[in-house]
Order: C-alpha cells, then structure tokens, then sequence
C-alpha cells in the first residue's frame, strides 16, 4: 500500500472511491468486531489476561489473581466470568482451589496485544514470516448472544445488581420469596433481603462453585436469620447449641460439627464457621470423615458472623486466634489442634481422633447429661 | 455438592506437599501497560471509528477527508470529525491540511496493525 505520499499528490476527492473502500468492512462486521474489543478494552481484564497467560501450564490460583488488585473479590471474579466467557481461560479446582488456566487462543491474544500497544518503528512495514493480526484472533473467540437486553426501569440504590454472577438476581429474588414465608411473623420482608445479601455478599468472597452460590446462599442466611430469632428470643431455644470456629472453616471446624452432630443428633444445635473461610471443604478432610461413616459433601465453609456467636452457649474455637468475639454468658473452649488442611492421611486422621476425643470428654458430659 | 466429591481425587493429588512454583508475571502487563493498551483497544472499539480506519485503510492513496469519509459511511460530518478525533487522539491516524480541507491517512507505524484489524 503505496500512501507516503499524501502532500504532494493534491487532487480532487473522488467519493466513490471512498464508498468502495468503507464496502470493504461490512456495518454488521464492524459492529461486531466493536464489541468484541470492547470486552476487552479493560485495564484489569487485560492484565487478568496477561497473569494468567504468564503463569503458563501452572496456572494461577483465584485468590492470587485477587490478591494482585485492589478490588473486591466478586469484581474480580466478574472479569475472571467474562474472560472465560470468551474461551480465554479455563477454570479449575484443585482441591480447596480455583485454578485458571490461559487457554492455547488466550495465549496467541497476549502475543497479538502486545503487538498493538508497542507498534513497530515508522517506516515500511517489518517483512516478518506473515505474523496473526488482532482480528483474526478475535475472531476465534466465544461471542455469547447478547441481544441487547432492555434496560430495567431505573433502580433504587439497594437495588443495584450484585456483584460477581452473571445475573444471580433472579435466583436471589427466589430464595428471598421462600426465606420471606419461612420467616413470616419473625422478620419482615426487608430484614430477610438484607440478611440474604449480606449473606450472599459474604459468600461470594469464598463459596467454591458459584452455581451453587444461590443455594449456599440460602442455607447460610436461613441459619443467620435463625440464629437472630434465637438471640432476640423470637423463637425459642430448644436445645443448647454449640459453634465450631476454626481458621478457614474447611478442616478442623468442620469435623468437629459433623462429629457432634453424629453423637448428638438433634439434641444440640450445631454450627460451624471460619475467620477466613477457604472455598471448599478440604478433600483429604472429607475422605477421612467418610472413612468413619460420615458424609461431609454438603458442607460448605462459612464466614463468622457475629449472630451466630450471639446464639450460641458454647463457642469452641480452634486455631481461630482472637478473630471470634468473645461476649459474656456464654462458654468458650479453645482447643490447640493445628490445621490439617495440606497434611497427610495420618496426621488429619489423628486430628480426627484428637477432636472426637475431646467432644466425647469436655462437651457431651455437658450437653447430654 | 455432588461437584467436589467428583473432583476431590483429580484434587487432591497435586494438592499436599508439593506447592506450586510461584508463576512467572513477567510477561504479564503492568498497570501502566494495561491502562495504555486499553485506551488504545477502547479507541477503535467503535463501528463507526473501525469503519473509517478500514475505509482509509482501502483508499488508493491511503487518504481521505471528512466530507467524503460522512458521505461513505453515510454519516454525519460532525460525528465523523468527532470519530476521527478520537483515532487522532490515540495516535492512528495523522492529519494533513491542505487547501480548505484536512486529509486524514493511517499513520505508517500504525498501518501493520489496522490491517491485522480491519484489513
């Protein structure tokens, strides 16, 4: 393309010539191929990208992708959603762990930009072996059907989308209707919204797969809201319960709950949580559990809150350090067993051990008579 | 939860002992370069602006001016200018001024890579 000569070949403008060159991208073309750059034109996005393409066949682990931002972990998680919308990385557990992973076109994007924000020198063009421009990349990428959504009618401040999910909004507005009827006569409908957002604001900062966020969602906020009722004495209190604290509410917190929970049935209500809980119950943990007959795959770790200490007769904390309040009238137990998460089969089995002998000396005298 | 019972064995065998080396970033953007080639993808990320770049990238000379690039893309001169602003502005295009009217070109260091866009 011969156009180094722009001043000194005056001449009159021929506007057919231009029409024929504007023929040459389609409208539908260009509109398309907008979005798509669109999608990409973002500072974080790019970088996520380029994390984890960088990271090569190891991948990266979710929290040190969120580590390396200063935003909140379900914006991170929304930029993660829309890059492997596009079929850039691939997500994948490695047990308590998110993993990404850059896939092959995600790579070929990174060379691609790299290119367009560091043009060649001015001058002819580098004669390179026939390099992959942007487009042709952008072309082998996922475009989900995005018909233009109507706009919802303005919405008040409480009602801004949540953050992290795709639209989790209207399996939220379901668990809210169900929460709404469980509750009736104990909260009013807005307490139950704000408790399930909260709840779900909470969650997604930890919970492992975010299909099943809505559901934990509303187990969590059920048990909260539960726990309220009982500290205001709004329901009655039936059976002494009993809180599990430990660090990440993935090891040792929850074998302790399962463990009483066999032994006691529903003589005593037992609950679980972590001062920083991990994204899923630790494998190993749950292997070890289920070699003494007990299914741990329906649980999940939870954050503490302060309702559920509120609720509770006797807060057993493990490992936790000072993160659980401490408030009068109740009784505490700390228990100095370490982590298990990341040991071996012998040693969470011990732990195991360890904890089910301590329920059985300093707990069931106590709680059973 | 069925998910992490069928994932735990695949898990748990890289999990224990071996901690992954820590990954390499030095490929990776850094927030400077990130915000800098976001402006630049943002720049183009229009139809109208991909449009004019393609049409100017299809001239025979490699030119064209305002008037004739609203009458190709059947558009308003004013939106055109604005679009072609904003191409200026990023640093795709170069503006010459001749007579009365301006002629806008591709800028050469930039050629390479609106052709692997629009071409």
């Amino acid at each position: 393309m011969d156009h180094e000569h722009v001043t000194d070949a005056p001449r009159t403008p021929d506007p057919s010539e231009a029409a024929d060159a504007a023929a040459r991208l389609p409208a539908g073309t260009a509109r398309r191929l907008a979005r798509q750059l669109k999608d990409l034109a973002e500072p974080v996005r790019l970088r996520l990208l380029s994390m984890v393409v960088a990271s090569g066949q190891e991948g990266m682990r979710a929290g040190d992708l969120s580590a390396a931002f200063d935003l909140t972990k379900p914006t991170v998680s929304h930029h993660l959603k829309v890059l492997g919308e596009a079929g850039l990385v691939a997500r994948e557990r490695r047990g308590t762990q998110i993993i990404y992973r850059s896939t092959p076109v995600a790579q070929r994007l990174h060379t691609v930009l790299s290119r367009f924000s560091h043009p060649g020198p001015p001058g002819p063009p580098a004669v390179d072996d026939r390099h992959e421009g942007l487009r042709s990349v952008l072309d082998e990428l996922r475009v989900e059907e995005r018909t233009e959504r109507p706009s919802r009618p303005e919405r008040a401040a409480a009602d801004r989308p949540l953050p992290g999910l795709l639209d989790p909004q209207d399996l939220l507005d379901r668990v809210q209707e169900r929460l709404t009827i469980r509750f009736t006569g104990m909260f009013s409908p807005e307490t139950v919204r704000r408790y399930l957002r909260d709840s779900y604001e909470l969650l997604s900062h930890s919970a492992a797969g975010t299909a099943h966020l809505p559901a934990l969602t509303e187990r969590f906020a059920a048990e909260r809201l539960t726990a309220v009722a009982q500290r205001d004495g709004i329901i009655d209190k039936l059976v002494p319960e009993v809180l599990f604290v430990c660090v990440q509410n993935s090891g040792r917190s929850q074998i302790a709950a399962a463990l009483l929970r066999n032994l006691a049935g529903d003589r005593v209500q037992i609950r679980s949580a972590g001062s920083a809980p991990a994204e899923g119950v630790d494998p190993l943990v749950d292997e070890v559990m289920a070699e003494v007959g007990i299914d741990l795959r329906t649980e999940f770790p939870k954050p503490l809150t302060d309702e559920i200490v509120h609720s509770a007769d006797i807060v057993v904390t493990m490992g936790c350090g000072d993160a659980c309040p401490v408030y009068p009238g109740k009784r505490y137990l700390d228990w100095p067993i370490p982590d298990p998460v990341g040991q071996s089969r012998a040693v969470v089995r011990r732990v195991r051990d360890d904890i089910d002998g301590r329920i059985r000396a300093e707990l069931l005298p106590g709680l059973l008579g | 939860m069925t998910q992490v019972s069928s994932v735990t064995t695949a898990g748990r065998a890289a999990h224990p002992e071996r901690p992954a080396p820590p990954p390499s970033v030095e490929a990776a953007f850094g927030p400077e370069a990130a915000d800098l080639l976001a402006a630049r993808i943002k720049a183009v990320a229009d139809p109208t602006r991909l449009r004019l770049l393609a049409t100017l990238l299809n001239m025979p000379d490699g030119a064209a001016c305002v008037h004739d690039l609203a009458e190709a893309l059947e558009t308003a001169q004013p939106t055109v200018s604005h679009h072609l602003k904003t191409l200026s502005d990023a640093g795709f295009l170069d503006c010459a001024k001749r007579g009365p009217r301006s002629w806008y070109s591709i800028r050469p260091d930039r050629t390479d890579v609106v052709r692997d866009l629009v071409g």
